[in-house]
């Protein structure tokens, strides 16, 4: 199993150190390096040059609203979790593609559930992204996930398809992606998420290969796998 | 009408009873021609065909009258049935229709006679009073009237039953109107007395009851028939009511427009009475409507003098002294029509702005729930609480003699909270016990050493609960203080206008020192500082070299 680096974003030392501990504890021999910032710019900084998988960030940092930069945060590959004090601005904070939402204060257990979802190993949370951040050079740009036709892996980034067929680059692997998608899309190959709502039909060839035609022209591949899922939903 | 009257406004407190002598004359200067005087005693002065070509008209009476002096009026009487002749006088007098002597009051001419004038209805035989020209002589003693008054008469002739009519429908309106003003009287001095205790409403109240003296005893002379009443007395009493009424109702219009220059508007109100003293051009009237109607010009002139900074009340009262100049022009034989609207309009003024007064409280108490509400909020507010709590946790888990030091440092902190949460002002004792309780707690949680040094603070004195930390907490939210060791300071300093503040905190890695003055902790502290001292407080925040420095001033704090 590979390792995970973790950027924490926490203004109290203590309250960093509590996230620190527990993160340890929950991934054991799968946590790498894990650096404390208690700043916005420091943690922009240490996501550019450090290989981080998950950031653990405050909403609240020295008196600043963390809404202003959460989209910086979740253009990043890393998946956030948001560790804060203010339980109402979850649903919020996942409409922003956040992957779970930590309320102080908080027990080992909690850390660890979110441990879990982020490596996959858990159910994640109901709620779901309703847009996704690009970084685009020092400007960072939000996309309503209504206007977003299909995903496509590109090694460890994903191409992400308009409905007016911009293509646009996200830094999280089409893996993560996923995990943040909303219920109308549907991952139906390992390559390949697709908006429900935007199919016009499926198409089977010999060979047991599958292909969705999507109504933009688009063609996806379906896994033999998913094929049972994708025929019960069109059926 | 013939009509004879002395003017009673001023009487006495201004000028002296001989000019308004002289402007009793000028008030019946429309019948001069008909009405001659004549100083002096002759029996034969009653005669209807007596040549009184070297008597004088009215215009030319000089003053009081120490001894006896004859009046005559022709009078072109129309036909009636049943005659009755009304007269008001503050002396003794006979009086002759065409020579027969037909009534009087008291007996003139007889020493140490005093008369208590009253109104007197005298009922004429209609033989006597045919249609057509008639003359009425009185003989009126000057030496029966009270020292330092003068004689005034007034009579009128009518149909005995329009007589009757006509004192039944005053009566009831004079009732009416007293006991409005009077249900007036008592509302404000309720209000005074077991509500607020504005010198406006001892002001209504003086209006009203200058009011109810004018509609009960003026009318008809009525004042002068009170027993135990000197004639003097009731002139005097009388002269007092007018004059309450019309410095009362500048003083309350002044007031209630919130005009400044008090002093111009005193001079104008009194050039205004001089004025309606001196003799006019026009119309006739009374030197006492003359007074109100320049009154209500006065009190328009102020309406629009307000205008443009109360633009609520300003109409209010212009459009009421239109109605009034209108009552005074329209109805100006009866002032208390007059008199009764201004009691009416100011009360129901005084009324309204007593029922916006008690809104206004209300919403002040709602105020001070809000920022009570506001400083419990500040200190429970999820980054605070929630961040707290997380650290006892974790010193609970790692370090347990650090959580019970932690714990202890956040109870004291929330005691000294609680102890504050409902005062509107608190000693510089308590609040720098909060201060130091949350620098304690704040500490113990960056990991950092932080402390206040004060100077020159009064530790008596007080200030709103909560305003310095607020500020402070404000510079630990905004700076990156932990595990730095950092001093904070307060000083006092007191002068001739109140008492100055200055925190000053050192910058720390803020992200942009303007957070520093703005957000709800800023909001906060100014609603606590309008609720301490109202308009008498400024507060600035603005960087200084490394520091970040906050000013407040409290006026009359600390002089």
């Amino acid at each position: 199993m590979s390792r995970v680096n973790i950027l924490i974003v926490e203004d109290e030392p203590i309250v960093a150190r509590r996230v620190e501990r527990h993160c340890r504890a929950a991934l054991g021999e799968g946590a790498g390096r894990i650096e404390r910032v208690d700043g916005v710019e420091a943690a922009v900084d240490q996501l550019q040059t450090g290989d981080f998988g998950l950031v653990m960030l405050d909403l609240n940092l020295h008196g600043e609203d963390g809404f202003s930069i959460l989209d910086r945060m979740t253009s990043h590959s890393a998946h956030t979790i948001i560790v804060s004090a203010y339980a109402d601005q979850a649903a919020r904070a996942f409409d922003h593609g956040v992957l779970d939402f930590v309320t102080k204060p908080f027990e080992a257990e909690r850390i660890a559930l979110a441990i879990e979802r982020f490596r996959g190993k858990a159910e994640t949370r109901s709620e779901k992204a309703r847009y996704l951040s690009f970084r685009n050079g020092r400007r960072i740009e939000r996309v309503s996930l209504d206007e977003v036709s299909l995903v496509r892996g590109a090694d460890k980034y994903a191409e992400v398809v308009l409905g007016d067929g911009r293509v646009k680059l996200h830094d999280k692997s089409i893996g993560k992606l996923a995990a943040l998608m909303p219920d109308n899309f549907m991952r139906v190959h390992k390559s390949w998420i697709v908006r429900l709502d935007g199919v016009e039909r499926l198409e089977s060839f010999p060979g047991n290969r599958h292909e969705l035609i999507l109504k933009t022209g688009e063609r996806a591949p379906v896994s033999r796998s998913l094929i049972g899922q994708v025929r019960a939903l069109f059926q | 009408m013939p009509n004879i009257i002395m003017p009673r406004f001023l009487l006495l407190l201004v000028l002296g009873p001989a000019i308004l002598l002289a402007a009793a004359g000028a008030t019946a200067q429309s019948d001069e021609t008909l009405i001659v005087w004549q100083a002096g005693d002759d029996p034969g002065w009653s005669a209807a065909d007596l040549d009184t070509s070297d008597w004088q008209s009215l215009a030319h009476y000089s003053g009081a009258q120490d001894g006896l002096f004859w009046i005559r009026a022709r009078l072109g009487a129309p036909a009636l049935d049943s005659p009755l002749l009304s007269i008001r006088s503050n002396a003794a007098y006979e009086v002759f229709l065409d020579g027969r002597a037909i009534g009087g009051s008291g007996r003139p001419g007889e020493p140490g006679d005093a008369q208590r004038p009253e109104l007197t209805h005298i009922g004429v035989p209609a033989s006597l009073l045919t249609e057509g020209r008639h003359v009425l002589a009185f003989r009126i003693d000057g030496a029966s009237v009270a020292d330092g008054d003068a004689a005034f008469l007034r009579f009128e002739l009518d149909e005995a039953a329009t007589v009757a009519r006509a004192d039944r429908r005053r009566d009831a309106m004079d009732g009416a109107a007293a006991l409005l003003a009077g249900f007036l009287l008592f509302t404000a001095a309720g209000i005074w007395i077991w509500g607020t205790r504005r010198i406006e409403l001892i002001m209504v109240v003086g209006l009203c009851a200058g009011a109810i003296v004018i509609f009960l005893l003026d009318t008809d002379g009525r004042a002068f028939a009170v027993p135990l009443l000197p004639p003097f007395a009731a002139v005097i009493l009388l002269t007092l009511a007018s004059m309450a009424i019309y410095t009362l109702a500048a003083a309350i219009i002044h007031r209630r427009l919130m005009l400044g220059r008090p002093r111009l508007w005193a001079v104008l109100a009194g050039l205004c009475l001089v004025v309606a003293l001196l003799p006019w051009p026009f119309g006739g009237m009374e030197s006492d409507q003359q007074a109100f109607l320049l009154l209500a010009l006065l009190a328009g002139a102020m309406s629009l003098s307000a205008w443009s900074r109360r633009p609520r009340q300003a109409p209010i009262y212009a459009a009421a002294s239109l109605i009034c100049l209108a009552a005074i022009l329209v109805f100006g034989e009866q002032l208390r029509i007059f008199l009764a609207l201004l009691v009416a309009l100011i009360s129901v003024s005084m009324i309204v702005d007593v029922v916006l007064g008690e809104i206004k409280i209300r919403r002040a108490e709602l105020r001070a729930s809000r920022l009570q509400a506001a400083l419990v909020k500040r200190n429970i507010q999820p980054h605070f609480i929630m961040n707290s709590l997380t650290v006892a946790l974790e010193l609970q888990e790692t370090d347990a003699a650090a959580a019970r030091d932690f714990i202890r440092a956040l109870s004291e902190e929330f005691r000294s909270l609680a102890s504050m949460i409902e005062q509107t002002r608190v000693t510089l004792r308590e609040e720098l016990a909060l201060c130091h309780s949350h620098l304690k707690m704040m500490a113990l949680r960056l990991e950092a050493q932080l402390t206040l040094e004060t100077e020159g603070l009064e530790e008596t004195a007080e200030c709103p609960p909560g305003l310095f930390h607020t500020l402070i907490e404000n510079a630990i939210s905004h700076n990156r203080y932990d595990g730095q060791r950092v001093t904070l300071s307060l000083t006092a300093k007191a002068n001739g206008s109140g008492t100055t503040y200055l925190l000053r905190v050192p910058v720390l890695g803020a992200r942009a020192a303007s957070a520093l003055g703005s957000g709800s902790g800023t909001r906060y502290i100014e609603a606590r500082l309008e609720e301490f001292a109202p308009g008498r407080w400024s507060f600035e925040a603005a960087p200084d070299g490394e520091d970040w420095v906050s000013r407040i001033h409290i006026a009359g704090v600390g002089e």
